[in-house]
């Protein structure tokens, strides 16, 4: 009789603690999930300052252009169609080795639009078009392959196509895995 | 013995209900489906992400190309659909990797890569947010199937909790031609 | 008079144990065999004639003849040292969506070495993509073999069926999954004088 009571104590205290283990297992899990889902999407964005350091090097915009109003060449785009290429340079403050992989450079105008760069094969296409001589800088993508060596930086090249309206107000946000879910953002101060 | 009855009728009775939580739980693939929106042929259809307007749409027999300047005809024991069509991307630069028609049987065609030489080809295209991009989808099907057809037109070849649009073609505004050739300003 | 019934209630349970062990015992090992049997012997594979309409489930299949040639149907060439092994046939495809893996559906069983076969649609001689549902095209099925490999007169394809699940196991998703052989076919191989042919004629 005592091992009977003591067993249906044991089996009411695993009935009773079911509940909130199940619970904690729930939670764990979720917060996993979303702990995996900060690091797919960019949060949190900041404007990159002077001297800060983000994925390993420094960045600066080295330039923008604006294509097919006819004022940097001579190329008339119909409608609002926009070419914008940009060039950021990077100089690494530190080994970069695999952090720059999963690279993701967009355009955003502050107004919930995105744009992701040309594909590579139309990109480097454009350059030799703009320039038959100089060859083709690499993206983003490209370049996380071969990152600079710790003091050494490069220069990275992208190209959007986007509606003339958004020029104005474009910047360049930037972010990689290892960074996610914090990006920088550039501002292009284009006209 | 009542005692041992009970514990019977409680094991069955869990067991049913089991059964029927099993039997109405809607699958993963289901919950996790596209999300549809749906609209006519002489409309502008818009989800969430992006819309459609259907230009032309255009049935024929002989599907003619032109590879290396070369034209070449391709035919089909079925018919060509050839639907021009203007996109708007409303957040972010997209593809538009899944295209098919819905046909009458409720059978599903994936647009074809037998017209891959043809100009203007969304497929090919990325959608830009503020620029319409127009651009033409090619499709192969068995006659019987075009009398009553579907467009279906997705970011992703088989969206999964992304938009996915349904433009119901109108009869009387598809074209039937001899030929029909696509060209760099539509058809 | 309590001993002998203490030793035998042991007894007793010793022996239903020992007893269980041995079928369980049996029952793995009838089991074992009867996999290892099922896989040494495949059930009898239907045989069918050349231009018989083979349902294959997800495909319907008629094969129609075999040739050996030295190229592609569409003039490019073929990976040297290896030789092209051509079977023209009509499928159709009869699910209710484009698809484009009909390579699964067959299989040559009298060669080895032979690669994935590459189809063209016998219409513009091109690669032939997604095979659209109801509606059945002559096609070739071509398979590079190396040079070396001996052929035999006739060429035994095997066409292979598939299997629909309403909902799969994984994301309850309805989708086909590879089934097992459904026929077998002996097609000649004829003499098409595109290349010179070592043949073994038993």
């Amino acid at each position: 009789m005592v091992a009977s009571r003591r067993e249906a104590a044991r089996w009411w205290m695993a009935l009773i603690a079911l509940p909130p283990l199940l619970a904690t297992a729930l939670a764990v899990n979720g917060w996993r999930n979303i702990e995996e889902l900060s690091r797919r999407g960019e949060w949190q964005v900041q404007p990159v300052a002077a001297d800060q350091v983000f994925a390993g090097a420094g960045w600066r915009l080295e330039q923008a252009r604006l294509i097919g109003d006819g004022r940097d060449t001579k190329q008339i785009f119909p409608g609002q169609m926009r070419l914008v290429i940009i060039r950021l340079s990077a100089e690494a403050k530190r080994d970069i080795g695999e952090d720059w992989g999963q690279c993701q450079l967009r355009l955003t105008d502050g107004k919930g639009h995105d744009w992701t760069p040309l594909d590579v094969i139309l990109s480097s296409d454009l350059s030799r078009d703009l320039d038959p001589r100089a060859e083709p800088l690499p993206g983003c993508s490209i370049a996380s392959l071969h990152p600079p060596a710790k003091g050494e930086s490069m220069l990275i090249e992208e190209k959007f196509v986007l509606p003339a309206d958004a020029v104005p107000h474009l910047a360049v946000r930037l972010s990689f895995a290892s960074t996610r879910p914090h990006a920088i953002s550039i501002p292009l101060a284009l006209k | 013995m009542i005692r041992f009855l009970a514990t019977i009728i409680g094991i069955l009775t869990a067991a049913a209900l089991l059964q029927v939580f099993q039997a109405t739980t809607p699958g993963y693939a289901q919950l996790t489906g596209p999300i549809l929106t749906s609209g006519a042929q002489k409309d502008t259809v818009s989800s969430q992400t992006f819309s459609v307007r259907i230009d032309k749409a255009v049935q024929a027999k002989t599907l003619v190309l032109k590879r290396f300047s070369r034209t070449i005809e391709r035919q089909t024991q079925g018919t060509w659909l050839v639907v021009s069509a203007e996109l708007w991307a409303f957040q972010e630069t997209m593809p538009l990797a899944g295209a098919s028609i819905r046909g009458a049987s409720g059978r599903l065609y994936v647009q074809t890569h037998r017209a891959d030489a043809a100009p203007q080809l969304l497929s090919l295209k990325k959608v830009q947010p503020g620029l319409p991009t127009t651009g033409i989808l090619v499709f192969e099907l068995p006659e019987e199937e075009a009398t009553d057809m579907t467009l279906i037109l997705s970011k992703q070849a088989s969206p999964r909790l992304e938009d996915e649009v349904h433009v119901h073609l109108d009869r009387g505004m598809i074209e039937s031609r001899d030929k029909v050739e696509p060209g760099n300003g539509g058809i | 008079m309590k001993r002998p019934n203490v030793l035998n209630k042991a007894g007793k349970a010793a022996r239903a144990r020992v007893l269980a062990g041995i079928g369980g015992f049996l029952a793995a090992g009838l089991s074992l065999g009867l996999s290892i049997f099922e896989s040494r012997n495949p059930g009898e594979i239907a045989h069918a004639l050349p231009g018989t309409r083979i349902n294959a489930d997800r495909w319907g299949v008629t094969l129609h003849a075999a040739t050996v040639a030295t190229t592609m149907p569409n003039g490019s060439r073929l990976t040297p040292g290896k030789r092209a092994v051509v079977v023209n046939l009509t499928i159709e495809n009869l699910t209710s969506q484009s698809s484009n893996l009909y390579g699964e559906a067959l299989a040559l069983a009298n060669i080895t070495g032979a690669s994935r076969p590459q189809f063209f649609l016998d219409r513009d001689q091109e690669i032939l993509w997604d095979l659209q549902p109801a509606m059945p095209e002559e096609v070739s099925a071509v398979w590079e073999v190396p040079m070396t490999q001996a052929l035999l007169a006739s060429l035994d394809v095997t066409v292979i069926g598939a299997v629909f699940k309403r909902a799969d196991n994984l994301y309850a998703a309805p989708g086909w999954f590879t089934g097992s052989a459904v026929a077998q076919v002996d097609l000649p191989i004829a003499e098409n004088g595109t290349g010179a042919m070592t043949r073994d004629t038993r």
